[in-house]
């Protein structure tokens, strides 16, 4: 009876086992096309769609959907902006592990949108996403150590963070790095380095960098003195109205001929961001 | 005299704002609207109707973009963004809603938050605009307002809702005619903002709200799947 009774259990347990394995299959499986197709109604516009999707693929726990949940409210997108919402949303996504939403709940706490700045939370959040080598979390961490808030001050710890999310291709980063070289903060200072680091974000069309790495150009610092480079890249800087690009771009003028001018002007023309 | 444009303007554009509060959202109905215009050929922007001419091309450069259906919504939101870049005046705006502490502020600190606030505008607006399903846009009319604007005033008409009035405060800088401000349902929603700003100006000085910008544009949008 006793054994009957086991194996009874047991049969009902591999069912329910059964059961749920199927179950939980099939949840995932409709969270992540609930999921890929808000992606889709976001593409064509229509957020409330989207919206509409991913409120059901989150609340089966699905990540992803939770984060672009938040990213709808904090944008206002098909919903009343809600910064409330927003964070609720991401400290959901975040306490599941998803970098994306660490990050943006750390921001949310530097910025006190919610009430008072909390920059050792920020800090927390952005470790935590740092920890999966996010290259934004990399920066803004990096960003937090430079200037000792929510943690002790520590250069070479911002530079070591910074180098992470450069390599990673994190254009804010590579010109943080590249304005510690030209400076020696953190690290030795090195100008090669810093028009390595100026160009790498430069390329990928972050103005500052273009700034920075027309100036190196236009004084010949770890680079070749060259004033078409110069000017190529302080017209990219200009163009998207980068603070004190005008002034570097005038002392350009003054002292270039309108033909090389013009020959800069074409290679700033010609330019095209690389992708990230 | 209603002047009408059968533009249809979406729905959940018309539902937010940055700051906060359930006007603003209405202010975002009519932002829609005027996002990008052929300024030179304007020329009588100075005037009643010039402004009037003004946002109607505005309105239609705008809708032109966000009909397009085989751009994708980043594709479309950057066509946005150029067209606002243009339309608006955001050095004004910047400048106004800083008040006092832009007097103060450094040099470094006026291009830092300059070049803040453009992007936090720009990405504010353009965020929303790819949203676009359709609502109509009319003009209802325009007049003087103060001595250098004109207020043109619209109507935002949902397919299935209430119509929303939107005021497009308009100047001329340089002889060029461009965007200062929304009045929604007698809200100014740039009055809106450089309250919102003072506040924190008052708590966090000038590199506070440079900051609090900075940070609100680093923030991760929408996941891809794969």
């Amino acid at each position: 009876m006793l054994a009957f009774a086991n194996q009874t259990d047991w049969t009902a347990c591999y069912r329910r086992a059964a059961l749920a394995a199927y179950l939980s299959i099939a949840v995932c499986g409709n969270a992540a096309a609930d999921f890929e197709a808000g992606y889709e109604a976001f593409q064509r516009g229509n957020f409330y769609k989207a919206r509409n999707l991913w409120e059901q693929s989150a609340e089966e726990g699905d990540l992803r959907s939770q984060f672009n949940l938040g990213v709808l409210y904090a944008e206002g997108r098909g919903v009343m902006r809600d910064p409330g919402s927003a964070a609720e949303w991401w400290q959901m996504a975040a306490d599941g592990g998803h970098a994306r939403a660490q990050h943006n709940l750390g921001l949310t706490h530097m910025t006190g949108e919610l009430g008072a700045p909390d920059h050792r939370a920020a800090a927390q959040w952005f470790e935590k996403a740092a920890s999966q080598n996010f290259p934004n979390a990399l920066h803004a961490l990096g960003k937090l150590y430079v200037y000792g808030m929510g943690v002790k001050k520590d250069y070479a710890k911002a530079i070591g963070l910074f180098r992470r999310a450069a390599e990673a291709g994190f254009p804010n980063a590579a010109y943080n790095l590249g304005k510690a070289y030209r400076d020696g903060k953190g690290v030795d200072k090195d100008l090669k380095q810093s028009v390595r680091w100026f160009q790498m974000a430069a390329e990928v069309g972050y103005g500052k960098a273009q700034r920075n790495l027309a100036a190196r150009y236009a004084r010949g610092e770890g680079v070749p003195a060259d004033d078409l480079q110069a000017f190529k890249w302080i017209t990219l800087a200009v163009q998207q109205d980068v603070p004190n690009s005008r002034s570097l771009h005038r002392e350009l003028r003054k002292r270039m001929s309108p033909a090389d001018m013009a020959a800069g002007e074409k290679l700033a023309a010609e330019f095209s961001p690389k992708p990230r | 005299m209603i002047q009408s444009t059968t533009h249809n303007m979406t729905r959940q554009l018309l539902k937010s704002w940055p700051t906060s509060g359930a006007f603003v959202s209405r202010f975002v109905r009519g932002l829609v609207l005027a996002l990008g215009l052929s300024w030179a050929s304007i020329s009588l922007a100075g005037s009643p109707e010039g402004a009037r001419d003004f946002i109607v091309e505005l309105a239609a450069q705008a809708l032109q973009v966000l009909e397009t259906g085989n751009k994708n919504l980043a594709e479309r939101e950057a066509a946005v963004r150029a067209i606002l870049k243009d339309a608006v005046a955001l050095d004004f705006i910047a400048r106004y809603s800083a008040g006092a502490y832009w007097q103060r502020a450094s040099d470094d600190e006026r291009g830092e938050y300059r070049s803040l606030f453009k992007e936090f505008f720009l990405r504010n607006y353009a965020s929303r605009l790819g949203g676009y399903q359709g609502e109509k846009f009319e003009v209802v009319g325009a007049r003087s307002a103060g001595k250098r604007d004109t207020l043109v005033n619209t109507r935002i008409v949902p397919a299935d809702g209430t119509a929303l009035r939107a005021g497009w405060r308009v100047r001329e800088f340089d002889g060029v005619p461009r965007v200062i401000d929304i009045v929604v349902e007698g809200v100014s929603v740039v009055r809106n903002q450089r309250q919102e700003f003072q506040s924190l100006l008052k708590r966090e000085g000038m590199m506070g709200l440079i900051e609090v910008l900075r940070a609100r544009t680093e923030r991760v949008s929408v996941q891809a799947p794969g």
